[in-house]
């Protein structure tokens, strides 16, 4: 089969520090074939972003790009046609389709997004208007939405989502693209809405013979839906090869570490992740030899000698490493010897903090003068109860609540109803004043380290002001050792104290967050989502980090996420929320295993594992439709009009959490 | 806990504290590299320190006292003995400017920042309460714009008269308004970031949080401001001079002397022009200056030029 698309040598440039250029692209060559799905996979900065917009050349000035690129149908390197020549214009959009990853954003908000799908249509099938009309709507059918007549003359604000990623794909393939470039088209979305959107890429893409490149930093999802990959690292390709050749054997050091860097579903209770340590180097000063030699396990003084190049070990798979992959093999075994088991922690069975029937309602007014038309109810009824020492995971996808849910626990706002139980006081419904002693007993760990620091701080002054709002430090002296022990603790070195968090790297920034959160000896530490803005290599330094400090410290954690995968490996119990309330509460173990509810299970299987064998034999659920509007909830069970095994019962009663043995409490008439 | 403590030992305190300090220095000197980039921003600079040497040293420089009338020497030409003549009392031209620049840097810089203090506290108020008291200012900041600055100051010259110290409140309280606005939305913007939320829930009282974490993170943009309003302000008291509603005769004000010569300009149009020259040209340093400090504290302000 011939390559649709090939590039060699591609470099792709940006001026830094006046005559310096630093390379976001380093040499790639990659092709694609028809039909085929590949996948580009890398943490931020390793320029696969950068590698796709160079192949389209939408790097703008003082960007540069050399090297070739060949595109069926066009003589010669589309490189030498300008940016603006008819070649490359016909190129993008037309040949090779882009979906990218904010649908916010990537539709105009003020054209309907049926004139949107066809004036694409028009420029690039030369259509008449109304022939363009029926095809887009024919296209809107195709890609799933119904009543595509009307939601035709729609605009992007009346579209959720994954609806609009749904538009994007309409739009993308109804100009008959032999490519279409997925650029973390599905980061943004949720799980359930993410497998949908893939799927549909790939049965779209498997039906039309189009070849799709899926572009992303989730090892699961390449898994899952790619036939071929390309892993990326500092504008390098380290590894190339397909799908199960690589999950199966991962040559390279890279590919190897960051299988062992992610949480999997199907993890055992004791395994510990193994972080990738240290940073990408700068792309300022890249080391003349293997960019990934300061973080390399397997690394040996032959490396430094030079830069080895991409080379096949068999007819399919090629590697970017000094060492043959017999060596890297026999190294294994002494390296993944010294892994570490996971800390061992104690749970007591003392309740520390108790929620029954927690709820937070914000109202609703409309019009002019400000009619209280309804309610929505972010938090609807929530009780559960966390033990001294445990981590309680807490799981949903946007919008379920979780987030008011930690919001509310840690008395930010004040909840509608209910109890919030602490050692014994209900803190619900106290005053500020009356608040302040619990403030230093329970803290919060926030998802975005780079907001959650102030900038004008210096590090140790952020770490230490918990310690003097609570007076907990009497002397001078006795603040400075405290706040030293703090960044030791996390692993930070106290030498950094005078810096600002601007100097911090993002996991060194979640560090700092966590040191904060430690500081006035907190029992409880709510995480909210503390590791998804983080790159997976570093995302499991912090996850490690919170399973040391939990049976070093004895600390309970509440540990809220959307992604499945690192609750599941950091819980001890995981609750899963859905609308307001908690439709399935669980032994993290028995959650994977053994789910009961309609909801976790479609959540589950929408999750992909890491491995693609494993993966392969999931019993798929799908979801119907999608999370109906705050204000538009049914009396009944809130999953009632997404669930298969709905009954008439389910949309006139809501079912309550009950016990079915061995631990799991689930709310679902089906277990009755 | 099990960790070992080490009391840093005062020798690397010390070098700690140097380096903060070296920093420090290093920081300041970007701040005026930045701001001194663009030429024209030296020029506004240097003509805004000459008018302030001019104000600091009035005496030394003024050749008469400048309310002092000779009799019969009114509405000379320049000369030797006058620098720039005479006005229609026969009092020394030269010298009531060198003492006007004193009256228009004043009364200019100093409700510029009271105006800006007040503003920002209120508006910090306004962004961190909400409700009703984000409610009650705002109305009374929209009321305020409702109704043109002139007027109001007319209104309030006639009820407090027109000395230097009500006249420096008069127009501070114009100025208030503005800063609160650009306050608030700038603190608005500050406090959906993590941290400000991080230092509520560890129970810092609200000034605290004001002070410590809101107003260093949202106070440049409202630096740039006032600096830039420092010469609409004195504009503004030139204007009220002018409309002989600003500082009481016979204090030396260029709004004043302006207002007198603008009956003689065919005749001796240097008495009018002189005056109008000096207020141009420290409202235009001024701008320049200001548009130096933008460029230094925020380049994302930055302008087209």
């Amino acid at each position: 089969m011939s390559n649709l698309v090939e590039t060699k040598n591609l470099v792709t440039t940006f001026p830094y520090d006046g005559k310096k250029r630093i390379r976001a692209v380093d040499g790639v060559s990659l092709n694609l074939k028809q039909g085929e799905i590949v996948g580009l996979v890398g943490e931020s900065g390793s320029g696969k972003s950068v590698t796709v917009m160079s192949i389209l050349q939408l790097i703008l000035p003082p960007g540069k790009i050399s090297g070739e690129v060949n595109i069926e149908g066009i003589k010669g390197n589309i490189l030498d046609y300008g940016m603006f020549s008819d070649e490359v214009r016909s190129t993008r959009g037309g040949k090779i389709g882009m979906i990218f990853q904010e649908p916010m954003t990537s539709l105009n908000p003020i054209l309907t997004v049926g004139y949107q799908i066809q004036e694409n249509i028009m420029t690039h099938l030369g259509l008449k208007e109304s022939e363009a009309k029926q095809k887009a709507i024919e296209m809107m059918k195709r890609v799933g939405i119904a009543n595509a007549e009307q939601r035709f003359e729609q605009y992007p604000m009346q579209f959720s989502g994954g609806m609009r990623q749904r538009i994007m794909i309409a739009m993308v393939l109804a100009a008959k693209p032999d490519v279409l470039i997925a650029d973390e088209a599905t980061t943004a979305l949720d799980v359930t809405t993410q497998a949908q959107i893939l799927e549909l890429i790939r049965d779209l893409a498997k039906k039309e013979n189009v070849t799709v490149v899926i572009v992303t930093h989730n090892l699961g999802l390449i898994a899952r839906y790619a036939d071929r990959i390309y892993v990326m690292y500092s504008g390098h390709i380290v590894e190339s090869g397909e799908k199960f050749e690589m999950f199966e054997r991962p040559a390279h050091p890279y590919t190897r570490g960051l299988l062992n860097a992610v949480p999997r579903l199907d993890d055992d209770k004791t395994r510990r992740l193994v972080p990738i340590e240290g940073l990408p180097p700068n792309p300022a000063n890249m080391p003349p030899y293997c960019k990934f030699f300061d973080r390399c396990l397997y690394r040996e003084d032959r490396c430094k000698e030079r830069m080895c190049e991409l080379e096949p070990i068999s007819e399919n798979h090629f590697v970017r490493c000094c060492l043959s992959v017999e060596e890297l093999d026999k190294k294994r075994d002494q390296i993944e010897g010294q892994f570490k088991s996971a800390p061992v922690k104690t749970i007591s069975g003392e309740v520390c903090l108790e929620v029954r029937d927690l709820k937070m309602h914000f109202p609703v007014y409309r019009g002019i003068m400000k009619k209280h038309v309804g309610d929505v109810h972010a938090v609807d009824g929530v009780s559960f109860k966390v033990y001294t020492g445990e981590t309680l995971g807490i799981v949903g996808e946007s919008g379920c609540g979780k987030s008011t849910l930690a919001k509310c626990i840690m008395r930010a706002t004040k909840p509608t109803a209910g109890e919030i139980i602490y050692k014994g006081t209900d803190m619900a419904l106290l005053k500020d004043r009356a608040l302040k002693p619990f403030r230093s007993k329970i803290t919060m760990i926030f998802q975005d380290p780079f907001s959650s620091l102030d900038p004008r701080q210096t590090a140790g002054s952020i770490v230490g002001e918990p310690l003097k709002i609570n007076k907990i430090t009497k002397t001078r002296e006795e603040y400075n050792d405290r706040v030293d022990e703090l960044f030791r603790l996390v692993g930070l070195d106290p030498e950094y104290r005078s810096r600002l968090p601007r100097e911090f790297s993002g996991g060194q920034r979640q560090r700092l967050g966590i040191a904060r959160a430690l500081a006035s000896s907190p029992d409880v530490i709510i995480c909210d989502e503390p590791v998804s803005a983080l790159d997976v290599s570093i995302q499991a330094q912090i996850i490690n980090l919170l399973e040391e400090l939990q049976a070093k410290l004895q600390i309970t954690y509440l540990f809220i996420a959307h992604d499945l995968s690192v609750v599941k490996h950091i819980s001890d119990r995981i609750i899963v929320m859905y609308l307001g309330t908690v439709v399935e509460e669980s032994p993290a173990e028995l959650l994977y295993s053994n789910p009961q509810h309609p909801y976790t299970k479609a959540l589950l299987s929408a999750v992909p594992i890491s491995d693609p064998k494993v993966d392969a034999q999931r019993e798929r659920i799908k979801l119907i439709g999608e999370i109906p509007s705050v204000m538009a909830r049914s009396a009944g069970c809130p999953f009632c009009e997404r669930c298969q095994y709905a009954s008439e019962r389910c949309r006139t009663e809501k079912p309550k959490l009950k016990d079915c043995g061995n631990g799991q409490l689930v709310a679902c008439f089906l277990y009755d | 806990m099990n960790m070992n403590k080490i009391t840093p030992s005062s020798d690397a305190d010390v070098l700690k504290r140097a380096k903060r300090r070296e920093q420090k220095k290093r920081d300041i000197r970007r701040f005026f590299r930045v701001m001194f980039s663009r030429k024209i921003v030296v020029v506004g600079a240097a003509g805004t320190l000459f008018f302030v040497l001019v104000a600091i040293f009035a005496p030394l420089i003024a050749t008469h006292d400048p309310n002092y009338i000779q009799n019969g020497k009114n509405l000379l030409d320049p000369s030797a003995q006058f620098l720039f003549g005479t006005d229609m009392y026969g009092r020394d031209l030269f010298s009531r400017i060198v003492y006007g620049t004193r009256v228009s840097l004043l009364t200019g810089v100093l409700s510029t920042l009271l105006a800006t203090l007040i503003g920002t506290f209120l508006g910090m108020l306004a962004a961190y309460l909400g409700g009703v008291v984000d409610m009650v200012l705002m109305r009374i900041c929209e009321m305020m714009r409702a109704i043109p600055q002139l007027v109001i100051s007319m209104t309030l010259i006639a009820a407090f008269g027109g000395s230097m110290m009500s006249m420096v409140i008069i127009l501070c309280f114009g100025g208030i308004w503005n800063s609160l606005r650009m306050m608030r939305a700038s603190a608005l913007s500050v406090m959906s970031n993590d941290y400000v939320l991080a230092a509520k829930l560890s129970g810092e009282p609200m000034l605290k949080i004001l002070y410590k974490h809101i107003l260093p993170n949202s106070v440049s943009p409202i630096i740039v401001s006032a600096s830039q309003s420092v010469g609409f302000t004195i504009l503004m008291e030139s204007g009220l001079s002018f409309l002989g509603v600003g500082i009481k005769v016979p204090t030396a004000s260029w709004g004043s002397i302006i207002n007198e010569a603008r009956v003689y300009l065919i005749t001796n149009p240097l008495y009018a022009l002189i005056p109008c020259a000096c207020l141009a040209v420290l409202i235009i340093s001024l701008n320049l200056l200001g548009d130096g400090i933008r460029d230094a504290l925020d380049p994302t302000l930055r302008g087209e030029s």
